[in-house]
């Protein structure tokens, strides 16, 4: 054999030794992305899965604003939008992703977006990868999407604190069943609820009760007081719940003893232990027990004997009562209010849960625009810093696309990569932006007395919205005329 | 594979050609190109050369499609490209025409294997592992696959950006000057690997360069001069 000979089946050794070392890669690779792509598919369709679930849960959620005018109407229902962006956005978002990479298998223009759309083609400095990375850039776009990060993040708080604006005054009034039980509410208007002072006379209310007490219903008044009290200098509003005690309670004020120091059943929100002694409005009160969900925000919910708020606080045994709350429903509720409204007093009896919802409109309508236009304004600028990151991405990599386009690679093809890459940052945006709003709404708690913040379906369906159509409609942006900023002539010289 | 190669199935003289082109550049006094024609034989290396400003990367810029001409006309494998609508320029290039530039321009943050496919797969073909071999060793980078492009040396880099416009086997291959700044041995190299797909896979090259050692392998030497054709045999 020649040298030639030799030389030349040496070559061919040597290439086919190449050739198996890239078909093996590329097998591995494949199967990466057979894996990676079912498994988004998967988690994109348990994602949807479960939204379609939640759904079905959370069906009953109003919607309706009858207190505002339409614009004001616009903006409350805004978290509504940014919900269903969201349920929509974000498991869209894994779907594609994981379309891509299946995808990629069968189509090597998919295969060149899966892989352009996963590192920066100009991004040479971080040549010695570790694990984690490595596994970014597998299954995402391999950095953290900081500012997408920190849009979701914010619009996920933000909407965990109007949820809690809107429904945590409500608590009270739910937790108030196990001192009153009962759903027919007997106020004086139907607009009735807690900021908002009710009257019934102490004669109709102890009508009310005799009748209810003829007909085996049991009759609860109810006075509520909107007071201060301080504790260790500090001072704190409350609202404090009139409820006759029976006199085996601690709570049970004896009017003998007079205003020095009445009984307290206060929410351990409050952190005020059994024995302390607080001032409420200037009068001495001891804490005897505890309770709790009675909280609000920055309203910690004390409960006192019915007398006492009457002779102490309101300092006047005859003041009216806001509510009675009558055991039974509402049709009997209406019965017993009939024979007892002999002076034909304004009152009516509505259900509790209309009384929930007077409470949840009157702070939906006050309060919670705010905090919506708070989680638009997060959304507003996560887009227009990702559509920011996206122009310097662009600018970083113009060469590089100069170069692909001049060889006849599609503008579509680069928007396809850079949408792709952005779906990809918008997953581990939402993801990332949800997960911290859950570590930090706790602090948010600590900071306010009675505020319960949390983030549930609702906030994360919002942080995956600002996440995902943030990062995709901010680079969908840059995208429209991607020759503004990547010109061939220029650029491949 | 490349799904309709119709270009090919005719015979022709030449794989590329201008026909009395010019071009101005706003801001300059004298044109760029004036009624500048020559052809780019088929299956051979052809060589253009001639002083800074002459018009040579204008001349090869217009047979990329990267620049319009004012007047004249441009073929590719006989077709008038200038009377098309970019989506079939499109067609006609895509593939079949590969450009390379005096900066490489790489992906750099991905391997050299990546690279090789990269440019491949972003026009839809999907190179077999034999081909990518096949490439990476007559580049002289079979030993350097999984190693980031950034760490490439200059030559190296130059290979690598020559290598990815040939896995997707071209027809025409159009250099901007590929060995300005590489040393003498990194320029011997890839003159090597241009001859041999040339050689081999029938590959047409315009090549731009001022280096002397270029002469020696180009069937046909273009000099230009002041925009004007100086020698075109």
């Amino acid at each position: 054999m020649s040298d030639l000979e030799t030389s030349y089946i040496s070559a061919s050794d040597e290439q086919a030794r190449l050739a198996e070392m890239i078909e093996r890669r590329n097998q591995r690779q494949l199967r990466i992305r057979l894996a990676v792509g079912a498994g988004f598919i998967a988690v994109g369709a348990a994602v949807a899965g479960g939204i379609a679930s939640g759904l079905t849960q959370h069906d009953n959620v109003a919607v309706a604003m009858p207190f505002v005018p339409e614009a004001q109407a616009v903006v409350n229902n805004i978290d509504n939008v940014l919900v269903d962006i969201g349920e929509v956005a974000f498991p869209l978002a894994l779907t594609t992703i994981g379309g891509v990479k299946l995808a990629s298998c069968r189509s090597a223009r998919i295969a060149s977006i899966d892989k352009l759309s996963s590192q920066e083609m100009s991004d040479d400095g971080d040549r010695h990868k570790g694990t984690v990375k490595k596994a970014m850039t597998y299954a995402f776009a391999g950095g953290f999407p900081f500012v997408a990060t920190m849009g979701s993040m914010l619009g996920a708080i933000t909407t965990g604190v109007g949820d809690e604006v809107t429904n945590g005054p409500s608590r009270p009034v739910v937790a108030i069943s196990q001192y009153a039980p009962g759903d027919a509410w007997i106020v004086q208007s139907k607009d009735a609820l807690p900021m908002v002072d009710q009257y019934l006379s102490l004669p109709l209310v102890s009508r009310i009760e005799a009748q209810a007490n003829k007909v085996g219903v049991r009759a609860t008044p109810v006075d509520l007081n909107l007071s201060n009290f301080d504790y260790q200098g500090e001072n704190r509003t409350d609202l404090v719940f009139g409820i006759d005690m029976p006199a085996s309670s601690p709570a049970a004020w004896r009017p003998s003893e007079g205003c020095k120091s009445i009984p307290l059943i206060m929410d351990e929100a409050a952190n005020v232990k059994n024995g302390s002694e607080v001032e409420i409005d200037g009068i001495n009160g001891e804490v005897v027990g505890q309770t709790k969900d009675m909280s609000a925000i920055n309203r910690i919910g004390i409960i006192a004997d019915r007398q006492a708020v009457k002779a102490c606080l309101e300092k006047s045994a005859d003041t009216p009562d806001d509510m009675v709350i009558l055991d039974t429903d509402v049709a009997t509720g209406n019965q017993i209010l009939a024979a007892a409204n002999t002076d034909g007093e304004t009152a009516t009896v509505i259900t509790k849960q209309h009384y929930l919802s007077n409470s949840a409109d009157f702070w939906r309508s006050n309060v919670k625009p705010i905090t919506n236009f708070l989680a638009l304004v997060s959304g507003g600028l996560a887009l227009v810093a990702m559509s920011g990151t996206m122009l310097q991405r662009m600018l970083r990599n113009r060469s590089e696309w100069a170069a692909k386009f001049a060889s006849k690679v599609t503008d579509n093809q680069m928007r396809a990569t850079e949408l792709t890459r952005a779906a990809k940052d918008g997953v581990v945006a939402s993801v990332g932006g949800v997960a911290l709003a859950t570590g930090v709404m706790p602090i948010f708690n600590a900071l306010e007395p009675g505020l319960l913040a949390g983030v549930g379906f609702r906030e994360a369906a919002v942080g995956a919205a600002v996440g995902t159509v943030g990062s995709i409609g901010g680079a969908a942006i840059r995208l429209v005329r991607p020759r503004k900023t990547i010109n061939v002539v220029e650029h491949t010289r | 594979m490349w799904s309709s190669p119709n270009y090919y199935n005719s015979k022709h003289a030449s794989a590329a050609a201008l026909y009395d082109v010019s071009k101005s550049f706003t801001g300059k006094l004298e044109p760029a190109l004036n009624q500048v024609s020559f052809t780019v034989p088929e299956g051979q290396i052809t060589l253009m050369t001639g002083q800074s400003g002459s018009g040579k990367s204008t001349a090869l810029r217009i047979l990329a499609n990267i620049e319009e001409p004012d007047s004249g006309r441009a073929e590719l494998f006989g077709e008038d490209f200038l009377s098309l609508s970019n989506r079939e320029r499109r067609e006609l290039f895509a593939g079949r025409v590969g450009i390379g530039f005096q900066a490489p321009k790489l992906d750099p943050g991905f391997s050299v294997l990546e690279n090789l496919s990269g440019l491949a797969e972003s026009l839809n073909y999907r190179p077999t592992a034999a081909r990518l071999a096949h490439v990476a060793m007559h580049v002289g980078l079979g030993d350097k696959l999984f190693q980031d492009a950034a760490t490439l040396s200059g030559g190296e880099q130059q290979k690598l950006a020559l290598g990815r416009l040939l896995v997707s086997e071209p027809k025409l291959v159009l250099l901007d000057e590929p060995t300005s700044a590489i040393d003498p041995r990194g320029k011997h190299s890839l003159y090597e690997s241009l001859r041999y797909f040339n050689e081999c896979e029938g590959v047409s090259v315009l090549m731009i360069s001022h280096d002397e050692q270029a002469g020696n392998y180009a069937d046909k030497i273009i000099i230009l001069e002041a925009g004007r054709i100086a020698s075109n045999p």
